[in-house]
This record gives C-alpha cells, sequence and structure tokens, in this order.
C-alpha cells in the first residue's frame, strides 16, 4: 500500500505572511499524526492545503498518489473527510440528516440521498454511538454529541483519511477522552488515517499507549521543528524551545503525561 | 409509493386553490354555469366567458406561481446565506425591480416597459450585490449580504428620488401601488414572466440537498465535496430568475419569501429535500388565497402585500406555539 | 476675537437684508389693497395689482387666466401647466416655474420670484407643516376649496374677487347656473331611471361615489350612475372598485374623462365580455382647459351639455362644436378652429405628459 498522504516542502502564505514554510511529512495507512504547535502556527492552514481549500504556492501534496489541485472537489472529499474545530448551529437538521451530508460526495449533481445513503447514515451513527440521537434536532444536543455527529458524518464520507481540528476543544475530561478511544480504535480497528491538530500533546502518549501507529509533528511559525514517535520527540526541553513552558513530563504504568509549571 | 402520495398532494394543493379561485368573485355566476364555461367556453355567455377565463384564472394562476417563487426563493437564499431572517429581497431584487419600475412609470410611460425594466434592474442588483461584495477577489457570503444591503438602499434612495420627481396625481398612485403589490393587472401576457421563473424554482428543486450542505459553511461544504461557488451560481441565479419574475408581475411582496419557509419548517423539518417542494406547494397555496379574498373582502381591491401580513402573521404566531418552534427553541 | 465680531458683523447684515426685504414687499401691498374672504373663512389682504402670483392649486389657474391675471403667474403646480388649450391662451402660464411637489410647497422658490399673492388648494393649507411655511413666508395667501358644484362656483367667485375682477367671475358662474338649469329643465320630461352609467375618472377602475361632484352633474341628467349604489373604499377623495364589480353593475354605457382610456377599454380583452363594451357604448368625455367634469375641472357644464346630448339628442338638441367655439369666446376671448374643436371632442393631444393608468 501506498501512502495516503505524502507531503513535501509544502508553502502556502497569506499575502505576505507566510503560514507554510516548506513542510515536509508522510502518513501510512491506519496511521495517527498529531500535529503539534501553538496558536497561529499553521496547523488549520496546513488541513485547509490538504482539503484543497487553499492552494499551495509551491511544493506537492499527494493525497493518495495524486495531486491535490488535479482532483474536483467531490473526489478530495472522497479521499479526506474533515471533523471542523468550531461548528455553528443554523438550522436545526436531525442528527441523521446532519450524519447524511457526508454522503454528498457520492451524488450525482443533481441528487439527493436515498436508502443506502440513510442505511450507512446508520450504521456511522451506530460506530459513534449515536444511533439514539437521530431523530433530535442536532442543535439541541450536549457539545461532546455534537462532536460525534461530525465525525459520524466524516465516516459516513467513507474516506481512508480523516482531518480533525482540535476536535476535542470545548470539551469535558469524559467526553474527550470517549472521542479519543473512537479515535484510537478507528486506525486501529477500520484501518483509517487520522491527522489530528491538537494542543495538548498527552493525546498523543494517549495513542502512543493504547498501542496505534502515532506520529508527532511540531509546527511552529509555519516550519516543521521536529517530528517522530511522541515518546522520542515530545520532551521537557523541547516544550521550552516551542511553547516557551517549564514542562515536567511524568510516567506512570507506562503512559506518560505533562506538568506544566511556569511559562517562561 | 409514499413518496410519490406526497409529491401528489404537494401538487394537488396549489391546483384545487386555483380551482377555488375561479369559483369565488364578485360577480356572480353558478357553479354550472362556471363548469359549463370551463367545459366548453365558446358555448358560454360572453360575460361569463371573459371573468372566468381572463380575469379569474391568469390571476390565480399568477398568484399560485410567484407565491411558489417567492416562497422557494426565501428559502433557498435562508440555506445558502445560513441566515433564517432573509428573504428572497436580500440581494436586492426587491429595491431592483422596484427602480426599474419607477423608472418605466416615470420616463417611459410604463405599460410593458415597467415588466422589462423591472426584471432588468433586479437581475442588474444582484450582480452590483456580487461586484460590491467583492473583497480580494473573492466574495463569502458575509460580504454578499452586505453588498446587498448596501445595494438595495442605494436602489431605495433612487427609487425615492424619482417618487420625488414623479407627477403626484398620475404617476406617483402608479408607483404606490406597484409597492404595494397586485395581480390587478394580470394577463396572458404576463404568462411569459413564468418562463424564467420556472427556470429558476427548477435550478432551486434540482440543487435543494446542496442547500442543506451549503448551510454547514462555506469551508464544511467544500470539505463535504460541493463545489461551493458553482452551487451559490446555481442556487442565487435561480433564487434571483424566479423572485425577479414574480416582482415583475405582483410588485414586491416581502413577507411570502421569509415567513412561508418557515411554515414549512415547522410543518416538515429543516431537510431541503422536503422543505424546497413544500415551500413551492404552499407559497402557491397562501399566495391564491390571500388574492382571493383580496378580490372579495372589497369592492375595491385590498393590497394584497398588506393581507399577506395583516392575515398570514397570526397564523404563523399560530403554529409557531403549536409546533413549539419545530427544533428552534 | 476677531473673526467672532466678524461672524457677528455678517450675521447682523444678513438679518438686516432679510428684514429689509420683508419690508419691502409689505410696504408695496399695503399701499393698495383688497380684503377677501376666502374658501376657509379667512380673511386676508391682497395686493390690489399682484405682479407675481403663485398658483399650488390646479383649479384656480383657468379661472386666473379668465380674469387676465395669466401673465402673471410666475410660479405653481405640474398640473396647472399640462393643458395644451390653456398654454395656447395664455403663453405666459406655461413659463410658469413648479414649485409644489408631492403635495409640498417650495417656500424659498416662492419667495425668490418676488411673489406678492399665493393661491393655495385646502389639501395643502390643512396639512399642517405645509400651513407654517405658508404663514411663515409673510405673502397673503387665498385658500380655494369646495366639496360640491356649489361650493365649487362659490370657490370661483373668491379668485374674482381676490384679483378685482369678479364682474369676470359673477359672468361665468350665471352662465354655469344657467347650464345646470337648462339641462334639468330639457330633461325633466325624460328622467331615465333606467339607464346605467358607468364614469371612469382618470383611470379605468378609479369611479364615483356618492356625494361628489361627479355624481352631482352626472345625476342632474336622470342617469343612474351604478357605482353610487355600492359601498366603495374612497381614499384620499378617490373611489377604487374592480372590474369583476363592473361586471356585475353590467352598465349599459361607460363615460371616461382621460384620454386614451376608452380605447383601452374597447381593446382589452378582459373587458371584452361586457355587454356595453361589446355594444361600442364606451365615450370619451371631451377634454378643453381640462378634463371636463373631473372634480377640479372648471368646465363641468360642457360635460354635462355634452352627455345630455349624447344621452337625449332630441330632448337636448344643440350644436356642441359651436358651443365650444362661443364659450372660449366669451370666457377666455380666444378663437378656436374647426380642428381645435375636434381635437376637444376627440379628447385628442389636449394634455401634455401622457399619464399612466392603473388598469384592470
Amino acid at each position: 500500500m501506498g501512502m495516503i498522504l505524502s507531503v513535501k516542502d509544502l508553502s502556502f502564505s497569506y499575502g505576505a505572511r507566510k503560514a507554510l514554510d516548506r513542510v515536509s511529512f508522510e502518513m501510512n495507512p491506519g496511521e495517527i499524526l498529531c500535529v503539534m504547535g501553538p496558536n497561529g502556527s499553521g496547523k488549520s492552514t496546513l488541513i485547509d492545503c490538504v482539503l484543497g481549500i487553499h492552494k499551495p504556492d509551491s511544493g506537492t501534496l499527494l493525497l493518495d498518489g495524486k495531486e491535490v489541485q488535479a482532483y474536483k472537489r467531490q473526489e478530495i472529499a472522497r479521499h479526506a473527510a474533515y471533523v471542523p474545530q468550531n461548528h455553528s448551529v443554523t438550522f436545526p437538521y436531525t442528527v441523521r440528516e446532519a450524519v447524511m451530508m457526508g454522503r454528498t460526495a457520492y451524488l450525482p449533481a443533481f441528487g439527493a440521498p436515498g436508502a443506502k445513503d440513510e442505511q450507512l447514515a446508520e450504521e456511522a451513527m451506530d460506530r459513534v454511538g449515536i444511533s439514539q440521537l437521530a431523530d433530535r434536532p442536532y442543535g439541541s444536543i450536549s457539545g461532546g454529541e455534537l462532536r460525534l455527529v461530525l465525525l459520524a458524518r466524516a465516516l459516513c464520507q467513507q474516506t481512508p483519511l480523516i482531518l480533525m481540528d482540535e476536535p476535542t476543544a470545548h470539551l469535558d475530561y469524559r467526553n474527550e477522552l470517549k472521542f479519543l478511544e473512537l479515535v484510537s480504535s478507528l486506525s486501529k480497528e477500520d484501518g483509517i488515517s487520522i491527522l489530528i491538530a491538537t494542543h495538548a500533546p498527552d493525546q498523543a502518549f494517549f495513542f502512543e499507549s493504547t498501542g496505534c501507529n502515532v506520529s508527532a509533528l511540531f509546527l511552529q511559525k509555519g516550519v516543521v521543528a521536529s517530528k517522530g514517535r511522541p515518546g522520542e520527540i515530545i520532551t521537557e526541553s523541547c516544550l521550552e524551545g516551542i511553547y516557551g513552558i517549564r514542562a515536567k513530563i511524568l510516567e506512570s504504568d507506562g503512559e506518560k503525561t505533562i506538568l506544566l509549571q511556569k511559562s517562561l | 409509493m409514499k413518496r410519490l402520495r406526497n409529491a401528489i398532494i404537494l401538487i394537488l394543493l396549489p391546483l384545487v386553490f386555483i380551482a377555488a379561485a375561479l369559483l369565488v368573485g364578485r360577480y356572480s355566476i353558478s357553479l354550472r354555469e362556471i363548469i359549463e364555461t370551463i367545459i366548453r367556453p365558446s358555448a358560454a355567455a360572453s360575460e361569463n366567458y371573459r371573468v372566468i377565463w381572463y380575469l379569474r384564472l391568469p390571476r390565480a394562476v399568477a398568484a399560485a406561481m410567484c407565491g411558489a417563487a417567492l416562497a422557494v426563493s426565501g428559502a433557498a437564499f435562508q440555506g445558502v446565506f445560513r441566515n433564517p431572517l432573509v428573504n428572497s429581497g436580500l440581494l436586492g431584487v426587491s429595491n431592483g425591480a422596484g427602480f426599474g419600475a419607477c423608472l418605466a412609470i416615470v420616463f417611459l410611460g410604463g405599460g410593458a416597459y415597467t415588466y422589462i425594466l423591472a426584471f432588468v434592474f433586479a437581475l442588474l442588483a444582484v450582480v452590483l450585490s456580487y461586484f460590491s461584495g467583492r473583497v480580494s477577489k473573492v466574495t463569502t457570503s458575509v460580504t454578499l449580504i452586505l453588498g446587498g444591503v448596501i445595494v438595495s438602499s442605494f436602489f431605495s434612495a433612487l427609487i425615492s428620488i424619482l417618487k420625488f420627481i414623479a407627477d403626484p396625481y398620475s404617476q406617483l398612485p402608479s408607483i404606490t401601488f406597484w409597492f404595494m403589490g397586485s395581480f390587478a393587472d394580470v394577463g396572458y401576457l404576463h404568462f411569459y414572466a413564468f418562463l424564467p421563473m420556472a427556470l429558476g424554482m427548477l435550478l432551486i428543486f434540482l440543487s435543494r440537498w446542496r442547500i442543506n450542505v451549503l448551510s454547514m459553511g462555506d469551508r464544511e461544504a467544500a470539505a463535504l465535496g460541493v463545489d461551493v461557488k458553482k452551487y451559490q451560481f446555481l442556487i442565487i441565479g435561480g433564487a434571483t430568475l424566479a423572485t425577479a419574475s414574480a416582482v415583475c408581475i405582483s410588485g414586491t411582496i416581502g413577507w411570502v419569501g421569509l415567513v412561508v419557509p418557515h411554515i414549512g419548517r415547522m410543518l416538515v423539518g429543516n431537510n431541503n429535500v422536503r422543505l424546497i417542494p413544500v415551500s413551492m406547494s404552499l407559497g402557491a397555496c397562501f399566495l391564491t388565497l390571500m388574492d382571493i379574498l383580496s378580490r372579495c373582502i372589497s369592492t375595491a381591491e385590498i393590497p394584497i402585500g398588506i393581507l399577506c401580513a395583516l392575515i398570514g402573521t397570526p397564523f404563523f404566531v399560530y403554529l409557531l406555539k403549536k409546533t413549539r418552534g419545530g427544533g428552534w427553541a | 476675537m476677531n473673526r467672532r465680531i466678524l461672524a457677528a458683523i455678517l450675521l447682523i447684515c444678513l438679518a438686516a437684508s432679510l428684514l429689509s426685504g420683508c419690508g419691502a414687499v409689505a410696504g408695496q401691498s399695503a399701499a393698495d389693497t383688497i380684503t377677501v374672504t376666502d374658501c376657509v373663512g379667512r380673511t386676508v389682504e391682497v395686493p390690489k395689482d399682484p405682479q407675481s402670483i403663485c398658483c399650488v392649486c390646479p383649479f384656480s389657474g383657468p379661472i386666473i387666466v379668465m380674469c387676465g391675471y395669466g401673465d402673471r403667474v410666475t410660479t405653481g403646480c405640474n398640473n396647472m401647466t399640462r393643458s395644451n388649450l390653456l398654454t395656447m391662451i395664455c403663453p405666459g402660464i406655461a413659463d410658469a416655474v413648479v414649485v409644489k411637489s408631492s403635495g409640498s410647497v417650495n417656500g424659498e422658490a416662492v419667495l425668490e420670484y418676488g411673489t406678492d399673492l399665493i393661491f393655495v388648494n385646502d389639501g395643502t393649507y390643512e396639512t399642517p407643516e405645509e400651513r407654517t411655511k405658508l404663514d411663515s413666508l409673510g405673502i397673503p395667501y387665498v385658500v380655494i376649496g369646495f366639496d360640491d358644484l356649489e361650493s365649487q362656483l362659490e370657490a370661483m367667485l373668491v379668485i374674482g374677487r381676490a384679483l378685482n375682477a369678479e364682474d369676470k367671475t359673477q359672468a361665468y358662474v350665471d352662465w354655469c347656473k344657467g347650464v345646470y338649469a337648462d339641462v334639468q329643465e330639457a330633461l325633466s320630461d325624460v328622467q331615465d331611471e333606467s339607464l346605467d352609467l358607468y364614469h371612469a375618472i382618470n383611470e379605468a377602475v378609479r369611479t364615483d361615489y356618492a356625494g361628489c361632484i361627479c355624481d352631482e352633474w352626472i345625476t342632474m341628467t336622470g342617469v343612474n350612475d351604478v357605482s353610487l349604489s355600492t359601498d366603495l373604499s374612497v381614499d384620499g377623495g378617490k373611489a377604487y372598485t374592480t372590474l369583476e364589480q363592473i361586471y356585475t353593475w353590467d352598465p349599459d354605457l361607460i363615460i371616461c374623462n382621460e384620454a386614451g382610456v376608452d380605447d383601452y377599454i374597447l381593446s382589452d380583452e378582459k373587458w371584452a365580455g361586457l355587454r356595453c363594451v361589446r355594444d361600442g357604448a364606451v365615450y370619451q368625455i371631451p377634454v378643453g382647459i381640462s378634463r371636463m367634469g373631473h372634480p377640479s375641472s372648471t368646465e363641468t357644464p360642457l360635460a354635462l351639455m355634452w352627455l345630455a346630448n349624447l344621452l337625449y339628442p332630441e330632448q337636448y338638441e344643440i350644436d356642441y362644436a359651436q358651443t365650444l367655439k362661443d364659450y372660449y369666446l366669451r370666457f377666455y376671448d380666444f378663437e378656436i378652429d374647426d380642428e381645435m374643436t375636434q381635437a376637444i371632442i376627440e379628447a385628442d393631444e389636449m394634455r401634455t405628459e401622457k399619464t399612466t393608468q392603473k388598469v384592470e
């Protein structure tokens, strides 16, 4: 099997401001890649480039072996799905309808989803455990449940790659953990590659401890600062260099965690 | 099977209202005579023939078509712009059309020019909105709405100027009357406007699932595989064609485009796959009914825009209470 | 400090010039004035020989011309100058500057033309803002208004008095009264209540309501004016009906006061089902200086004579063309040729700026 995502010397700028500078990395099928870095380091821009929303200034970005910009909009959506960081609800569609939107990538130009698509939506809801919410308006469920709806929608797209932009922001401990467990099992059992932009290096440790094929990548001002196995690259000196903080990495029962101490 | 049944109901319902419109009016004709006039027009009394075929039928059909067009454009705009408070006049269509009509009334003596200029300026207003809202080579939904608001107020200022220079005894009443909306003038010649109107409605109907997806936001819609620009163009273009044609026939009736889609949402939910056809059917029924009332309540015609707001609002509040907001609250 | 003094001096100069300006006007008019009571009962001191008249009352225009003051009208409203015949009789009135639009009078423009007498209609006077404006101008103004034929004749006399030409208006009013009496006298035997008539005012579906001026003169002929039988919604003195209602009335004939409306009714497919339209019984009321018989027309007797002659040519036999010629010669000292007479009867191109109609 080839690479799901292969990024080489990718650069992108908003006008004069360079957001990504010669970024290179690769992702294998079933691999989780935790992209980390301070605010404004280019994480979301990277996701936009992979989704084909931004056109890179230079470099190559191969999705399933083909340049992203050479795909049609609908084809990209058959290769990569997206779980957004913020989602504002305007019309209270039912959860089922919201999940079914993931099927758009497979519909003809003027089509609407049919029975088969509804079946796939049911399966996706079942997979993330929200079947009981199917007929509820998706505007009146909790933030944790909404995150799961968006994940089910991405699963409905049946893509080998899912991009997540800080999916656990605003979630409480239990909901965060449930979500991470789900991501871990999608990677291990379903072989889905997941690129996850996150603020919490702890999450990379979590995936590592649950036996996922996980890598970490630090972005700093659009440049790849370091990449590798979480256990190897997430170090106290690295956190100091990138985030400007003093922190201790503790280990208990083979699982690592970060103890924040002081901002420098 | 169930879908087929629903489709038949949605098509039949407006036809029932159009049929009802043929039956009632100030000029009394017996039911038997009406049926005879419809079946064998050539054998009917001249008065009956003209009243049914030239007075009642064209305006009932026009009211139904305009109602459908305004409601469906409103629903489409609300979806595409992710804003439940907008109506089809959002991008300046109404004021653009109004300006075109005023221009024709003041400088060209009205007549057919009124419709032609109203249509042309309605389209022009949307194009202007698009370019006013263009910031660094892209037009986002928010800047497009801003552009629409600005262009709308620009045209409304131009309308005020025309009103100011219009002859207060002959032209001003025509202008005022045009803005209140009426089907009183409708004849078979107006049916040409059904062509762009039907084309616009068809575009929206075909793209109805995409409206759902576009209402998720430009970025998410793109990630879900929708070519945002292309479908925005199709849907906004369709809504503009439909609204501009409707406004040309009936003047501006803003209420229908804003509220009928919401009544539809309370009845069948937010999914545009169902909401779009339901809005069309409801809009057609609603406006036909309002036109019947406007013809029958008094000896003079009550402007339909006033009736819509007067009767539609209590109905809307009733539905709001009954359905507990339909998922909004 | 210097600036303030300068500003104060400028202000004083400005105020002084304004005051002296007003004083001059007042002084002039005080020299030789007449006192008149206008249509709303106000007592007004007006100059005996006004030099610059503002006429923002379309009804007054022809009467002012009749009194010989047409050339003194410097400012007016646009409806007054629309009559081709009036501007032919008195070319000066065509040059009057329009200072009233959408019911509002431009006070500064009135001042600019050195106006020393204003004729204003009661509708404008009854608007509080407009009244305040008129009062502040410091120019004598005469309010003209009426709500039936009798007070309409009285209004003509008021205009005559204000222009010191009451003999002319009195002669005209006497003539009008004579015509009204003659027609009723001549038709006293027929009084044919069975003839149904529909009167279209300006627009095809605007018509008469009970108590309006058109009601008065049309019923003098004894016909049944169909729209009087129904409660019509009257808005600002205008009553509208619907075509279906006209089908219900099923009139024997239709008369229209606006040029072109008869052609419209006769040619439109929606009207084609009416019995009187099939019979071709749709008639155009002649248009002279005004649309005869219109609520604000000064030529209503001419409309009445025309209608009486149209309906009952035997009982009321006149040479209408000659009547018109005599009329304009007598009251306006203006000779109309045969061509013009025909144009008046056919209402052909008598008014500029073709109006748009609300049609059905």
